[in-house]
């Protein structure tokens, strides 16, 4: 902005100059005539024809250069018109985009309150019961105790949940920039594997990774890359059947890291798979099968793998379990944010 | 002298507890997860009193309540509606202007106030 004040500055400095010396080209012009006249009366003299000749000679050089420096002027103004032009475009391609988030920020967070009013009531109504003082049965007061807690929790989660989707959601629309790191793939998933030892042996569920083609390293924001694949694998566990298998599968295409997440449970139907990653949304059969969630997850990996460029889908049927399929372009150090994918998704 | 019934259709688990913990030394109460469930348990259960959940997945309390107050055998059955939410399908709850304008007997905004409960169930079944 400064260096454009400048410019125009500058610019305006340029264009006075130009216009005094027009007027002193046309100045010297006419006093040529001076000369001129003397000439034509007879009252001719060398001198007169000198003076006449340097006064058309250095007339006519400045309305020569005049015109010249008038052409420029034109020519500048018009990349001054185009470059405010340009200017006020993006102004109002940013205002739109600001307002636009401003808007989803709204009904964001009219959702989210009404979400988080359903645990805070349920958790308030627990204590109110406990606070009347006629519950004289301990169970009794154990399980409102453990219930308050448990929709605390839930709170706790959802509003983990919130404030990782508004900071996605923000980065992918106002394309901020994220801190990038480079991430060794097949090292990062085992490390986040090891956080699921413990509950793939509490489910009893067989827990893999399979290698197809190491992917080496991609240049991504670490915390939004282990939130991906944290919480594909989450969800596996969650809607597995117990005594089953869940199969993290790595490989790599040409620009791409391929992630692919695998259980054997509860299976996505067709009408879910439309509204898997809408915010909030949680199927029937998935809250049957796990009663609590937020309805955020899926949401926020979708948010991210979207700032990425990549692609996510899900494919589910009874006779091939549920695996849900991440593609991350691969993305350069030295700039490039990797290839966006246009592809039709399964949901 | 048989307690009086009362079906609780709710969604949440723990609302399910409080309510139920507040009432059974009073009445004989048993509950449904969803409107469906909530509407084949009063042809079982057939209930004195019904405390309906506004907000649930698949059948909601509204569509629940509506079925009710149209079915001449059930009609009579009080509800009591419960939600967290003050407004709703574009209606305000719980002030005088907008009384009448849902089907349901009585209409008490979550958290749960016990007192107030349990007064207006003595109201209608004692």
């Amino acid at each position: 902005m400064i260096h454009m004040k400048r410019e125009t500055n500058a610019d305006k400095t340029e264009l006075r100059r130009t216009e005094l010396l027009g007027w002193y080209s046309v100045g010297i012009v006419i006093s040529s005539l001076i000369p001129a006249v003397l000439i034509l009366v007879g009252l001719e003299h060398l001198v007169w024809r000198i003076l006449l000749v340097f006064l058309l000679v250095v007339g006519l050089l400045g309305l020569m250069i005049w015109y010249l420096r008038v052409r420029y002027a034109i020519r500048r103004l018009s990349e001054l018109t185009s470059i405010l032009e340009k200017r006020s475009a993006e102004q109002e391609v940013s205002l739109k985009k600001l307002e636009e988030l401003e808007k989803v920020k709204k009904a964001f967070m009219h959702m989210a309150s009404h979400q988080l009013r359903a645990p805070l009531a349920a958790l308030q109504s627990c204590l109110r019961v406990l606070l009347t003082g006629n519950i004289t049965d301990k169970d009794d007061s154990q399980k409102l105790l453990h219930d308050a807690y448990a929709r605390g929790e839930d709170m706790m989660e959802l509003v983990n949940d919130i404030l990782l989707f508004s900071e996605a959601e923000s980065l992918a629309r106002l394309d901020a920039d994220m801190p990038l790191e480079e991430v060794e793939v097949e090292d990062a998933v085992r490390e986040i594997a090891d956080f699921f030892a413990a509950r793939a042996a509490e489910k009893n569920v067989e827990f893999a990774i399979n290698i197809e083609s190491s992917p080496d390293s991609i240049l991504v924001n670490r915390k939004m890359f282990n939130h991906v694949i944290l919480n594909l694998v989450s969800n596996a566990f969650r809607y597995s059947y117990p005594d089953r298998k869940v199969t993290i599968t790595l490989s790599k295409s040409n620009d791409a890291v391929i992630f692919r997440v695998h259980n054997w449970g509860l299976i996505v139907n067709e009408e879910d798979k439309q509204n898997l990653f809408r915010e909030f949304w949680r199927g029937k059969d998935a809250r049957k099968f796990v009663e609590r969630g937020t309805g955020l997850g899926l949401s926020i990996v979708k948010n991210i793998v979207d700032i990425w460029g990549g692609w996510i889908g899900v494919e589910s049927d009874a006779e091939h379990g549920t695996c849900f399929t991440i593609e991350i372009p691969k993305i350069t150090k030295n700039g490039g944010k990797g290839n966006g994918k246009e592809k039709n998704t399964d949901n | 002298m048989a307690k009086k019934k009362i079906l609780i259709i709710e969604d949440d688990q723990a609302m399910i507890d409080s309510l139920t913990i507040l009432l059974k030394n009073n009445y004989d109460v048993d509950s449904a997860k969803d409107g469906n469930e909530g509407l084949e348990k009063i042809k079982t259960v057939k209930p004195d009193l019904i405390i309906l959940d506004l907000l649930m997945p698949e059948r909601d309390g509204f569509d629940v309540c509506k079925k009710l107050k149209t079915d001449e055998k059930l009609k009579k059955i009080p509800v009591i509606a419960l939600s967290s939410f003050t407004e709703m399908y574009g209606m305000s709850f719980g002030d005088e202007a907008t009384k009448g304008s849902l089907p349901s007997d009585v209409y008490l905004s979550k958290p749960l106030d016990p007192e107030t409960l349990v007064r207006e169930i003595k109201q209608y079944i004692g």
